[in-house]
């Protein structure tokens, strides 16, 4: 894992190439509210979009490269999980002089279930307990920087959102583990400094 | 904005203003990622549903009849009934034969032998001829050398099936526990019915217990048994009817007329010239003063449990209890029931019990089993106060019935075969135990 991070780092540093005297290097932070959306229903969900807040924090390595952790919340229908990532991020246009930079993301991480569990009382396996846990979550994404000032900008992106959850139900000898998958269009404003 | 600089054609510089579609590329950008992702935007769902299942083993016709034969012991595993003929004790194994056990000395009873019969659940011995049920066939077996007990005679199909078949597999002779592992979509219906219609099915054991009721017969017939003997006839019971069979030549038995008499037909017991058939809603009396055509004489009605019932002089001690399949409305109480008039029979007293299964009378000794409550033994001397008379109770054992016969007492228990010693008639003392070997 360890030998994995360095040789993104020293890519990252590779991908860099000169650094321009306005590059935006070391610390930076991404926040975004938006909406996890899909457009067909299924026996995993009713289709009701999602509400996901999140903001990433790291360093940059150069301009085409940073690293960063990141966190939030995200309100699926009957489900509410705390996602915690691990993110690639960085610029894709021309350096620094130009207002609208689009910008990539990738992440990568836990989705932990924070949802209060019941005991399933009056449900059909009477008796019976049922847990609600995470996943994995897997996040890339495109954006667009709009330069509002010395190192800020407003961003507007649009990704893919993959997130696994898990309901085990017990009962007695049997149990029933389903795995839900929710895959959904991820659009979203932020700003970014 | 930005500016661009240029430079006309006559090489002045100049400066345009150039507007940037910010908007136009932040609507770009998103329409083509959403039309490009929408379409493999959609939640999946499956689930991977664990649960324990009855399989059933089947075993073909030609099989089973072929497989009828006599061999060395086995360990008793899942011991039924008991019928005790002489010095020997003969006592089934669930589904799959009878063992042999020579019992000259109950301290140390002897397995000598093992007779393999599928799908065997009954017997009775008369002499030195085993009947034996066989799926739907009758069996009478020679036991003059219990070493090597021979086939004698086979009845076909003169009972009812008691398990379905597969025309392609054969006949259901045993079910098995099995894990099962699906996955499925989540929304797949079958998957509540599966659940809840497997567990429903039960444990092997108790499955093989709603049908035989395993306990044990002496000579005289037991508390649980469904065959009886009586001179040259052998009377046996099925759910619904009750079958007579004229065994005068022993190796030859020759079927006679069924008759139906009703539902959940569970026990016969023989008493002088009668026949006590216990089921779920009460207590049938039979007159066999004409023994190819037995009379039904009267019932005593209950309310729908489990009873199995004996008989001492012109008292039936009749113990009803609740659980299991088939006994699920009960209570737990003996009824004893004057039937000196046998077209009406009539309650004395019930006494509330624990859990009675079977039990046996050796007048006046009454011996009842209470299942996880263990054996009771009481004095029946006065009918109307045998709970104020019990003499001795043997606890920690899960007993199912016993067989009093002559001062030994074998009692059916859920981890072996027991024989008490009740010489005393005031306590039973355990002389010897043939464990089970569950598998």
């Amino acid at each position: 894992m360890k030998k994995w991070l360095l040789g993104l780092l020293l890519i990252g540093l590779g991908l860099g190439g000169k650094l321009s005297a306005q590059a935006q290097l070391g610390y930076f932070n991404q926040t975004e509210f938006g909406m996890l959306v899909t457009n067909q229903t299924s026996s995993a969900s009713s289709g009701k979009a999602a509400i996901s807040i999140h903001t990433t924090n790291g360093y940059r390595f150069s301009q085409r490269l940073g690293v960063g952790a990141g966190t939030g919340v995200d309100a699926y229908e009957g489900r509410l999980l705390v996602p915690l990532t691990l993110a690639l991020t960085g610029d894709l246009g021309k350096l620094a002089n130009q207002r609208v930079v689009p910008f990539y993301r990738f992440a990568i991480g836990h989705g932990f279930d924070l949802t209060k569990q019941n005991d399933d009382r009056g449900q059909i396996w009477r008796g019976g307990t049922t847990r609600q846990t995470g996943g994995l979550l897997v996040q890339p994404l495109l954006g667009l920087k709009i330069r509002a000032g010395e190192g800020t900008a407003f961003t507007f992106q649009c990704g893919y959102r993959w997130q696994t959850v898990h309901n085990l139900t017990e009962f007695g000898t049997s149990s029933t583990d389903q795995k839900i998958i929710f895959r959904r269009l991820f659009l979203g404003i932020g700003f970014a400094f | 904005m930005q500016r661009l600089l240029t430079r006309n054609t006559s090489g002045q510089q100049t400066t345009e203003i150039m507007k940037k579609p910010v908007f136009q590329l932040i609507s770009l950008l998103v329409f083509l990622i959403s039309v490009s992702l929408l379409p493999s935007c959609g939640d999946t769902c499956k689930q991977t549903v664990r649960y324990q299942a009855m399989e059933p083993i089947y075993i073909s016709l030609a099989e089973m009849q072929q497989s009828v034969a006599s061999g060395p012991p086995q360990a008793l595993q899942n011991p039924g009934k008991i019928w005790i003929y002489g010095h020997y004790l003969f006592i089934n194994e669930l589904y799959k034969g009878i063992h042999i056990v020579d019992n000259r000395n109950p301290a140390a009873p002897k397995p000598i032998g093992f007779v393999n019969i599928p799908a065997n659940v009954d017997l009775a011995v008369r002499g030195q001829v085993l009947y034996a049920d066989n799926h739907t066939n009758l069996l009478a077996l020679d036991i003059s050398d219990p070493q090597a007990v021979k086939l004698s005679r086979v009845l076909p199909s003169v009972f009812p099936a008691r398990y379905s078949s597969d025309p392609n597999k054969g006949i259901v002779l045993d079910w098995k526990m099995v894990e099962k592992e699906e996955i499925v979509e989540c929304n797949s219906p079958r998957q509540e019915f599966t659940n809840l219609g497997i567990r429903s099915l039960g444990s092997a054991n108790s499955f093989a217990q709603a049908n035989a009721s395993s306990g044990g017969s002496t000579g005289q017939g037991g508390s649980m048994a469904r065959f009886a003997l009586v001179d040259n006839f052998l009377y046996t019971v099925d759910d619904n009817s009750l079958k007579i069979f004229d065994v005068s030549t022993p190796t030859n038995p020759q079927s006679l007329e069924r008759q139906n008499i009703g539902f959940g037909i569970e026990t016969i017991f023989p008493y002088e010239d009668k026949l006590f058939l216990g089921s779920n809603t009460g207590m049938f009396i039979f007159s066999i003063a004409q023994p190819r055509k037995p009379e039904r004489l009267g019932m005593y009605s209950h309310a729908f449990a489990c009873d199995p019932v004996v008989v001492h002089g012109n008292l039936a001690y009749v113990t009803l209890r609740s659980g299991g399949a088939q006994c699920t409305r009960a209570s737990n109480q003996l009824d004893v029931v004057d039937v000196s008039d046998p077209r009406k029979p009539r309650l004395v007293k019930t006494y509330p019990m624990q859990n009675p299964h079977g039990l046996g009378i050796d007048f006046p000794s009454l011996f009842i089993c209470e299942g996880k409550g263990g054996l009771k033994l009481f004095d029946a001397s006065d009918p109307l106060a045998i709970d104020r008379h019990q003499l001795d109770q043997v606890k920690d054992i899960d007993a199912y019935d016993v067989i009093p016969f002559r001062n030994n007492l074998i009692m059916v228990g859920k981890d072996g075969i027991y024989q008490f010693d009740y010489t005393s008639r005031r306590d039973l003392r355990q002389i010897s135990v043939m464990p089970v070997q569950r598998q």
